[in-house]
């Protein structure tokens, strides 16, 4: 019932900014194995041979998204295990007002749903949406689970993958559980500007408040707070970075 | 990449109270057909007023991270 509540309230909000972001466009078709294995470009399979890959090909299928389709959502039943090779996608959770929680951004060469054919638990942990156009390729959670099963290589590579996100939410979760949100905004700030994020981008303050667990008012006034600082200054559309260091002791209070 | 962005206004959302174009402290905004549009891009600071304002939500500034340039430092 908490599942519907939420899902009631994002799609309250979204589908009122986009319409369309409910119809789900599917293009291309099964694939069929190729040399090389349309998973060479998955990172996490990266340094497997085509030939242990093509077992992935025999059961995975090509899928487009245009942007804010939604590829996934939070709590749907048996979701497929995605790939994406060319694209970027968004992982969020949402409450039942439609505020987000920002889990994490996707790229090419990045999996996502992998632990729905390994756990008890069916039911998708958080909704993803296309950020541009995406191309993923799918394979059903019982196929995969049995891929994985008879090819040593494949599971090793998918145990580092779920390792990493581990360490990730990790970090996240002590990030929203005992850093400020001056020290999460700082270090927001900080990573964009190291360019520890793979694509230099555009965000709105809403955006920001998403990925770092708050609303976009507050993001406005710390903001505000770190020009009055001398922490950045802002002049239009530019967050020009004058204080990298006070950033850092910002993000260690 | 360009250096005279806009705020972005979203017909879905807005919902025509006018709000934005009351607040706006450079008269940028002005109401046509109903909505408000830019109609004074020269004259947006993009201050954020109207993305702080707008009870919809209708209303998005994007923002760019980036390092202070060596002209600046100096």
């Amino acid at each position: 019932m908490t599942g519907l509540l939420r899902l009631h309230g994002w799609l309250k909000k979204t589908t009122k900014q986009k319409p369309s972001k409910l119809d789900i466009f599917y293009e291309g078709g099964t694939i069929t194995p190729s040399t090389p294995s349309h998973f060479q470009n998955v990172a996490l399979f990266a340094d497997l041979q085509s030939a242990v890959l093509q077992k992935l090909d025999a059961v995975a299928w090509l899928k487009t998204y245009h942007d804010a389709q939604i590829i996934m959502l939070e709590g749907e039943q048996k979701a497929p295990v995605f790939f994406i090779v060319e694209g970027t996608a968004r992982a969020f959770r949402a409450n039942p007002e439609g505020r987000e929680q920002t889990l994490i951004h996707l790229h090419s060469g990045d999996g996502f749903n992998i632990p729905t054919a390994f756990s008890r638990e069916t039911s998708a942990a958080a909704t993803v949406i296309a950020v541009g156009t995406v191309k993923l390729l799918g394979i059903s959670p019982q196929d995969f689970r049995r891929v994985v099963s008879e090819t040593p290589e494949i599971a090793l590579a998918v145990l580092g993958n779920l390792s990493d996100k581990l360490r990730h939410f990790t970090t996240m979760t002590h990030d929203l559980s005992l850093r400020s949100v001056r020290g999460r905004l700082a270090k927001f700030i900080l990573a964009q500007y190291q360019g520890k994020n793979p694509k230099v981008r555009r965000w709105t303050q809403e955006e920001i408040a998403a990925q770092i667990g708050t609303v976009r008012e507050v993001v406005s006034r710390t903001l505000r707070a770190f020009v009055r600082d001398n922490l950045i200054e802002m002049k239009r559309q530019h967050i020009i970075v004058l204080d990298p260091e006070g950033l850092k002791n910002e993000t260690e209070v | 990449m360009n250096n005279w962005m806009l705020p972005t206004i979203s017909r879905d959302l807005c919902t025509g109270c006018g709000l934005c174009i009351t607040y706006c402290p450079t008269s940028a905004v002005e109401k046509i057909d109903q909505y408000p549009v830019i109609a004074h891009p020269e004259a947006c600071a993009y201050c954020g007023t109207c993305e702080d304002i707008c009870p919809a939500g209708a209303i998005t500034l994007l923002y760019q991270i980036e390092p202070q340039s060596t002209d600046e430092k100096t």
